[in-house]
């Protein structure tokens, strides 16, 4: 939900290609083990996203 | 007289009024009302309450970060319907709007429904024609409605507040149009706001405020300063208030007195530090209020005193003001998003004013930045 204001206060940094992960809105009324589910499922895709070439 | 070279670019569209609307509605420029065309005559005629060049930055308005020039403040200006007279005012809420304390980041981009509101003090209001009595906040007189609307029509335009794709507002609220009004000096039993906060009686000044919105309390049966002091406690402490959600000692929040009830509270010998500390004592409110499941939520953030979820930390906290009408009977809340603190200008009217100092709250907590 919140992507395209991410994407807009990256190109304002000066950052338009930033590397995002998306992540599920709202986080804080989901219970504990649905935000480490989350975690989980999305590590490889943030690892990936690090080690990206520029 | 021409102040500079305007540098934004033109375009052209009939002189139907009707045109000019629906063009800056295509364009995304507006916020659903009719606009007055900014023509370079009518910026430059608004440039002429500042010795400031077109091009100077006043402010770089959050989120998108774009540069509030002078010039660009006069087009936003123009298109809300501004007398040129009110530029400096305006020019002095941006920057109030864009000191960091005010966090207008998190205003423009939250979930939340906050705004700022305007509040002037000192001489400016009658010179401009500030409405400070019946119905000031909205549908009286033309000052009010648009300086107010042209600080939205700037954070839309330069700072990128756009509905859906940036402002995450859910409900968004009438006051994202416009909301600015004076304080009723006059009328008030105690020291005019702008006093209180440092500043001389006869400065201008312009405070933001942040407001999710404006709570309407009502009384007729108070007959001391204390109970009616009580009343309004305990109308501005339920528990999906916005305060809530973060931190005793974040933000501050403005209660607005009619003249009747402020009168009715000092008669009683309450001045404003003591109602201040009243406001803290009684919203201070008990977790049984909470639904049994919130309570280790609440207690995790710790935001649990003994048995009770205190809504502010300090008196200071409580902003209080007088305005409205003479009939009575009410008050206005403007609960606070939270993660902002009121920021107060001080400008003058004359075409050398460059800038206004501000007046923060004492040692304001760190603002945090949250969606």
């Amino acid at each position: 939900m919140f992507e395209n204001l991410a994407r807009t206060a990256a190109r304002a940094q000066g950052y338009p290609d930033l590397r995002m992960l998306v992540l599920p809105h709202p986080m804080e009324a989901r219970p504990e083990s649905q935000v480490r589910a989350f975690a989980h499922e999305r590590f490889a895709a943030l690892f990936a996203l690090l080690a990206e070439e520029e | 007289m021409a102040r500079g070279t305007l540098l934004s670019e033109r375009g052209s569209v009939s002189d139907d009024p009707l045109a000019v609307f629906e063009h800056v509605e295509q364009q995304g420029w507006g916020d659903g009302l009719p606009v007055i065309p900014p023509t370079e005559e009518r910026v430059q005629a608004m440039l002429d309450g500042t010795p400031l060049p077109p091009s100077h930055v006043v402010a770089v308005v959050e989120p998108r970060r774009g540069e509030a020039t002078v010039e660009k403040i006069a087009v936003n200006a123009v298109m809300a319907g501004c007398a040129p007279a009110v530029f400096p005012a305006l020019l002095a809420a941006v920057e109030a709007v864009t000191e960091p304390q005010f966090n207008l980041y998190a205003l423009n981009t939250t979930t939340c429904c906050a705004t700022p509101a305007l509040m002037l003090n000192g001489p400016a209001r009658q010179t401009l024609g500030i409405e400070c009595g019946y119905s000031c906040l909205g549908h009286n007189g033309r000052a009010n409605a648009t300086l107010g609307r042209a600080l939205r029509l700037l954070m839309r335009n330069v700072g990128g507040s756009i509905p859906g794709a940036v402002t995450k507002s859910v409900f968004g609220q009438p006051g994202r149009v416009s909301l600015c009004f004076g304080e009723w000096e006059e009328r008030s039993p105690w020291q005019p706001f702008h006093v209180r906060r440092g500043f001389k009686a006869d400065d201008s000044t312009v405070t933001a405020v942040c407001a999710t919105g404006t709570q309407d309390i009502a009384d007729i049966w108070a007959e001391t300063g204390e109970e009616l002091v009580w009343v309004l406690a305990h109308s501005i402490d339920w528990i999906g208030n916005n305060k809530v959600l973060v931190r005793q000692e974040q933000g501050d929040m403005l209660l607005l007195l009619c003249p009747d009830f402020a009168h009715k509270i000092a008669r009683d010998g309450i001045d404003v530090p003591q109602m201040q500390r009243m406001l803290l004592e009684w919203t201070r409110t008990p977790i049984e209020r909470w639904h049994r499941a919130h309570w280790p939520k609440l207690e995790q953030r710790g935001y649990v005193e003994g048995n009770v979820v205190p809504l502010a930390a300090r008196p200071e906290q409580f902003l209080i003001a007088v305005a409205g009408g003479e009939s009575g009977h009410h008050a206005l809340y403007f609960c606070t998003f939270g993660l902002t603190w009121s920021v107060s200008k001080r400008f003058t009217l004359d075409a050398t004013w460059t800038g206004g100092e501000s007046c923060l709250v004492p040692d304001p907590s760190p603002v945090s930045r949250r969606p």
